[in-house]
């Protein structure tokens, strides 16, 4: 990918936990800092300052509830873009139902019977 | 965390009816409600922890793999289920019920033929459907949550709300069995559901089912 290099700091332990994901995640640990920086620079400035302020202040606990929390809006998110994926996929196959009843209906009917 | 979390087992029914609400642009319908609270791990009952099974996450990327899914977004999507029920606030790992059928479904039943009958073309049956409600009471759920509910009733539940909302009675617990709309107004308000007329409550389940074995565990 053309870009440029920038170089940075971080703690051994850091640099370990960076290394172990690259190899777990079969990606450079060039590709994850990058990754990791954009999603950075892209915040607001306002989130970018509580951010700094977590990681400085908060307790355990606290950095525990902020990580769980962030991952179910990750997940959510995610939940999200996986089911439009898919509802490009099924195209014609969807219902033609329009209604919640009618949504009902067919989400009954797809998951019963599976044995046929 | 205070309190212990409210422990939910949503039908394979329901994350099909929220998709396809998804899909078809619909807005605040029950399982969507259902599966937002599950996914926020919170709703006006308090925390909420989601309850699946191994089982039941394959069968429903069977599903959505036959309706022309892609396996990698029916995989992704079943993935994003199992890190739900994993991220907690009791962080469940799915469950794998081994046995099972303790309590069949109608359509876990063994259909009734003459075997000697040529002719005969037995009605084919699931053995795994009667794994979801196995699953919800291994994993002590308060609620199962099914559209599908005819399936789910038994002649020895409770009767809350005819169709609407049963107790089945086991062995030191009771599992409701809620359809969606009953379900997400539980999850709003935190109030559980209530008899809606003096004349129910503890009757018994009135419907065509064959007769089932007496449960032995029945409270009743």
């Amino acid at each position: 990918m053309a870009g440029r290099t920038v170089s940075g700091y971080v703690d051994d332990r850091i640099a370990d936990r960076l290394n172990a994901l690259a190899q777990a995640e079969a990606r450079s640990p060039a590709n994850i800092v990058g990754q990791a920086l954009g999603f950075y620079v892209a915040l607001p400035e306002a989130a970018r300052t509580s951010l700094r302020r977590i990681e400085s202040m908060a307790t355990s606990d606290e950095m525990r509830w902020f990580q769980t929390e962030f991952m179910r809006l990750l997940f959510k998110v995610d939940m999200g873009v996986t089911q439009r994926k898919m509802a490009k996929e099924m195209g014609a196959n969807l219902p033609d139902a329009s209604t919640e009843e009618e949504i009902e209906k067919a989400s009954v009917e797809w998951t019963n019977g599976l044995a046929r | 965390m205070p309190g212990n979390p409210f422990r939910l087992c949503v039908d394979l029914n329901v994350w099909v009816n929220n998709y396809l609400a998804v899909a078809k642009n619909l807005r605040g319908t029950a399982s969507q409600f259902i599966v937002d609270a599950v996914q926020d791990g919170r709703s006006g009952v308090g925390p909420i922890q989601l309850i699946v099974s191994h089982t039941m996450l394959s069968r429903l990327m069977e599903v959505l793999v036959r309706k022309g899914a892609s396996l990698d977004s029916a995989a992704q999507f079943i993935s994003l289920i199992e890190n739900i029920a994993r991220l907690g606030p009791s962080c469940d790992f799915p469950y794998v019920v081994l046995g099972g059928g303790f309590i069949p479904t109608q359509d876990a039943r063994i259909p009734v033929y003459n075997p000697y009958d040529p002719a005969a073309n037995p009605k084919p049956y699931d053995p795994e459907d009667g794994r979801v409600i196995d699953v919800a009471i291994a994993g002590r759920a308060d609620a199962l949550v099914t559209a599908n509910f005819r399936d789910f009733t038994e002649r020895h539940d409770t009767v809350i709300s005819r169709g609407r909302v049963h107790i089945r009675h086991t062995a030191n617990h009771d599992l409701y069995v809620v359809q969606p709309k009953e379900m997400s107004t539980w999850l709003r308000t935190g109030n559980r559901p209530t008899p809606s007329s003096p004349s129910e409550g503890a009757d018994p389940v009135a419907h065509d089912d064959p007769p089932s074995l007496p449960n032995p565990f029945s409270k009743t």
